[in-house]
């Protein structure tokens, strides 16, 4: 492993998170690499921050939640009165979640945070329920449970038992597309999605957009790095490609094209080389005949070889290095 | 006094990330996840939840940077 590979695996290292092969190339590497080990020194002194803020913040935290939640959940039942059966429920919920939370002040520090979050994640469940729909000018609705799991069950009582769940649930968002949550929502997309199709629909949205002047410096300036993040790491090619179509209008600029020559490099799919080229090739500056020149000869696709082999000759430069 | 400040900062730079890495990282670094049953959760790849890791941590250390 070079510097940069195991830079990346730092963070995965630390967490345990990489394979013996891998753990044993990072330590041989460290070994002999003052740099690194500086890296993985700061690395961990990072760790330990995050972890100090855990401590700072837990002593307040379940103070200012209890209050919180419960001036909003007797907020919302008093909206609610006229529905008793509800309001029976929701208070006999708060009057429970409280003497839970009261009981948890007195939980050993270490048990109190993982706890106090199960239960209120528990909390938001229920808060949830009986919330309006509606958030930050856009309108919102929740839908079923996506994942659920069980992490823990415990005997809480004679006859009782308390059971802390973990869940996903998915949102569905609607609002015009100049709405900045909107926005920021589809940037995420472009590379969060889970699904290469919502990865595919954002950046059309947002091109869509941006081509439309529409969005401001920041929005074009989100989009270029979204754009920039999914044709370098995104496993779908037709995503790549996508990417590469939103680029267009960034081509001139010095990191794009860095980014263009690196999939020309790199990419393991045709279309997606052919495509960085094109691109590349349509604004020619100084480095254009070296980079093609270096590509035709790593180059191993014949459709690919002939298209740069042309670009050369429209260049007047030879094929080969010397 | 710098614990406030340094838990305000952890705050501002865990709002920075988009909603996945904060889920991904949180799940990760605060709750002890293992990575694969993250993707498992969120319904992406192992591979998928180690790259989103990997942008938030960098994220996470280029706001925390004064801290450090």
């Amino acid at each position: 492993m070079n510097c940069i590979e195991v830079t990346r695996e730092i963070p995965n290292y630390c967490y345990g998170e990489i394979s013996s092969e891998a753990e044993e190339a990072v330590e041989s590497h460290l070994a002999g690499c003052d740099l690194c080990r500086t890296e993985l020194a700061r690395h961990r002194k990072f760790l330990e921050l995050l972890d100090e803020r855990d401590a700072v913040a837990d002593a307040g935290l379940l103070v200012q939640c209890r209050s919180e939640l419960s001036a909003a959940l007797r907020a919302q039942a008093a909206t609610e009165a006229g529905r008793s059966g509800i309001r029976q429920r929701l208070d006999r919920t708060v009057r429970n979640a409280m003497e839970y939370l009261r009981d948890l002040s007195r939980v050993h520090i270490p048990f109190r945070i993982p706890v106090g979050a199960l239960a209120l994640v528990a909390l938001g469940f229920v808060g949830a329920r009986y919330t309006p729909e509606r958030f930050g000018g856009v309108s919102a609705t929740l839908a079923e449970p996506m994942f659920s799991s069980v992490r823990s069950v415990e005997p809480s009582g004679p006859g009782q038992v308390q059971i802390a769940v973990d869940e996903i649930r998915r949102h569905v968002v609607s609002g015009t597309l100049q709405d900045p949550q909107i926005h920021d929502l589809l940037v995420s997309g472009v590379t969060d999605g889970s699904d290469p199709a919502a990865r595919l629909q954002s950046i059309q949205v947002l091109h869509d957009l941006n081509g439309n002047a529409a969005g401001n410096n920041a929005d074009s300036e989100q989009l270029r790095q979204a754009l920039l993040g999914a044709l370098a790491h995104d496993t779908s090619v037709d995503v790549r490609l996508k990417a590469l179509d939103g680029l267009k209008q960034f081509a001139t600029e010095a990191r794009v094209r860095t980014a263009l020559v690196v999939a020309v490099q790199k990419d393991d799919d045709a279309r997606v080389r052919a495509q960085a080229i094109d691109l590349l090739a349509a604004h020619h500056d100084d480095s254009l005949v070296g980079v093609l020149q270096n590509a035709v000869q790593r180059e191993d696709n014949p459709l690919v070889r002939a298209q740069i082999t042309q670009l050369l000759a429209q260049l007047k430069a030879s094929v080969g290095t010397y | 006094m710098r614990n406030r400040e340094l838990s305000g900062g952890i705050t501002k730079a865990l709002e920075g990330l988009t909603p996945r890495e904060r889920t991904v990282f949180e799940m990760r670094h605060y709750e002890g996840l293992r990575l694969r049953a993250i993707g498992d959760m969120i319904g992406t790849t192992e591979e998928a939840a180690k790259n989103c890791l990997f942008r938030a941590t960098q994220k996470m250390r280029m706001s925390l940077e004064s801290f450090v």
